[in-house]
């Protein structure tokens, strides 16, 4: 990547403010488009909050690795944990219903694949790396 | 996350939410807007138009209370998300379970029809 960077955080809900703070601290940083910024902070919240939720398979502490950062002309967003093999790009999401019969929760993955460009999941080394991709326009707007 | 409520002359519950509807704002309000929401047979119209940024986590919110509204005779709406509250809302979905209006007027509007529907 052009650059990067990268931060740790544990498993623990109360961590996805200091992750939002840092991630729009850095996209101040490094001049990222403000609509970026929104949806890499929207995205990474969704994509850790289902890690921190569904990821350990126990009640230790783990820690999440984030990383921001861009190739090309792109910003990527690489989330790895040592947790479960969990991939979140596998499975239909959960089929659109009424008030009374729709699931609570599920919507994660859903809003992921909105905000972001290509959503790339791999296993390696017993780790999971969730990786996202948002595509800048050109400047002619191509 | 900031909220106010008021009652408005038509019956209708006026919930102004301000702020980031995150893990942080969800624990901020939650108890206050879920007691907000669960009188029977309310109708209750959350102004989000000041919400800069909506996660799951608050959109699980949302829908328990409409769900638990529902269930007692009620009926919630959203009234003007910004765009990328809007688009969060669409992903998910949620237009097709609580409606969307662009103001207060329509929203009072399509809650007290939704009521007389019942």
């Amino acid at each position: 990547m052009t650059w990067s960077v990268s931060l740790r955080v544990r498993n623990d809900l109360d961590e996805l403010t200091r992750l939002a703070e840092w991630l729009n601290a850095c996209g101040e940083r490094h001049s990222i488009p403000e609509q970026t910024v929104q949806h890499v902070d929207l995205c990474a919240a969704e994509a850790v909050t289902n890690i921190m939720t569904h990821g350990f398979a126990d009640e230790g502490a783990h820690e999440i690795a984030v990383r921001l950062g861009q190739q090309g002309k792109d910003v990527v967003l690489e989330i790895e944990d040592d947790g479960v093999a969990f991939d979140p790009t596998e499975g239909e999401p959960p089929p659109l219903a009424t008030l009374e019969s729709t699931r609570i929760g599920g919507w994660g993955m859903r809003i992921v694949r909105r905000f972001s460009d290509e959503v790339r999941y791999r296993r390696i080394d017993g780790r999971n790396r969730l990786t996202l991709v948002f595509r800048q326009p050109s400047p002619t707007g191509t | 996350m900031e909220l106010r409520s008021e009652e408005m002359p038509n019956g209708v519950k006026l919930v102004v939410l301000a702020g980031r509807f995150d893990i942080a704002g969800t624990q901020e309000i939650d108890q206050r807007f879920t007691a907000l929401t669960a009188t029977s047979k309310a109708l209750v119209a959350v102004d989000v138009s000041a919400v800069s940024f909506l996660a799951s986590i608050g959109i699980r919110t949302l829908v328990s209370s409409a769900r638990a509204l529902a269930n007692r005779g009620g009926a919630m709406a959203l009234i003007g998300p910004q765009p990328l509250v809007e688009q969060t809302l669409l992903a998910a979905g949620i237009d097709s379970i609580i409606p969307i209006y662009p103001n207060l007027d329509e929203a009072g509007r399509g809650l007290q029809a939704s009521a007389t529907a019942h």
